[in-house]
């Protein structure tokens, strides 16, 4: 969306018109889901926290200054929202962490506390892992939710979004390089994945 | 030199578009001489090709925009409406009993003044448009 467009869609939602907000969620609701899903997972959870990132933004519309895009904006809040519902669920976090992996990345295991408490159960995921080097061709979704969360989360704002390094940071509340690393080994493990 | 390739980084940043301009000329130069590092880029191409043709994400099972402005729009009715008439009802009270006091007036009288003006002002206020009202509340919530 330019910028213009963004800028009207805005000051008509700010001015009640529910219409204009309707059109703006549907706008952003893939984005979102592109954020919450790869975090949450898909579940109830995932439902209510998407609806709780748009009434945030609701909340918050007359405060966004266009210092940054709107979808940078709406962006950092679903991820914000979704990182603060796993830290109220330190138990889910463990379960999912034993499922998707975790790898050496100590980049990730800063960013969100609690994962950085369960790093012992990194040696679990090790068998799983080399199972699924043993599998054949996975399609790419498949192979994309074996990906730790972060960099699934990653690779699919840089390359389904489009988004640069610079708004995947700003997003993540990360430097671009830390965007850069998960990345990186997140595309190298889909080239094993889908056995390019 | 010749069996020198770049690095995993190398061809994943000159993919994203990130690295500087001397590098980049370095890497297009080798890029045309190394068929492994050539294969390497392709191989991120293919990642982006197919991300973009096969990725799908389990859609919500509701539609968001409705049940979002469903909340939003319904959860600003009630702080609206609620003291809106509560303080209506209170200043017409308090002004009847105040004028029952100072014309002095018998319960009886007074009693049916108040039903009546209450009644009166009751249509008054649903006469009203919603709308009219909303937009009042934007209006001074903007202000503030």
């Amino acid at each position: 969306m330019q910028e213009e467009d963004e800028k009207k869609l805005v000051k008509k939602a700010l001015s009640g018109d529910q219409r204009a907000f309707k059109t703006l969620v549907d706008q952003y609701e893939r984005l979102v889901l592109h954020i919450v899903s790869p975090l949450v997972g898909i579940s109830q959870d995932r439902e209510d926290i998407c609806q709780d990132v748009f009434v945030k933004v609701y909340q918050g519309l007359s405060s966004f200054k266009h210092n940054s895009r709107l979808s940078t904006w709406i962006g950092n809040i679903a991820y914000n929202t979704s990182v603060n519902f796993l830290r109220k669920k330190r138990a889910f976090l463990l379960d999912d962490l034993k499922i998707s992996g975790n790898e050496n990345d100590e980049t990730i295991r800063t960013d969100i506390a609690p994962l950085s408490e369960y790093s012992e159960f990194q040696e679990l995921i090790t068998p799983e892992q080399e199972l699924v080097k043993k599998e054949t061709r996975l399609s790419v979704s498949e192979a994309i939710d074996k990906l730790p969360k972060l960099h699934k989360m990653t690779v699919i704002l840089f390359h389904y979004e489009e988004l640069s390094l610079k708004e995947i940071g700003m997003i993540l509340n990360v430097p671009e390089n830390t965007v850069k690393s998960y990345l990186f080994r997140g595309r190298n493990k889909l080239k094993d994945l889908i056995k390019l | 030199m010749e069996n020198v390739h770049l690095t995993d980084e190398q061809i994943q940043n000159y993919f994203d578009g990130v690295c500087e301009a001397n590098e980049k000329i370095f890497i297009k130069g080798h890029l045309q001489t190394c068929a492994d590092c050539k294969k390497e880029l392709e191989k991120l191409t293919s990642i982006d090709q197919i991300i973009k043709a096969e990725f799908k994400i389990t859609p919500l099972s509701f539609n968001l925009s409705d049940k979002v402005a469903k909340t939003i729009f319904k959860r600003e009715k009630r702080p609206v409406a609620i003291p809106a008439i509560l303080l209506h009802v209170l200043l017409i009270l308090s002004g009847i009993v105040g004028a029952g006091y100072c014309l002095n007036l018998s319960l009886h009288d007074s009693s049916i003044m108040l039903i009546l003006t209450v009644m009166l002002s009751l249509l008054l206020y649903f006469f009203m448009s919603y709308s009219e009202i909303r937009k009042l509340q934007i209006k001074s919530k903007m202000l503030a």
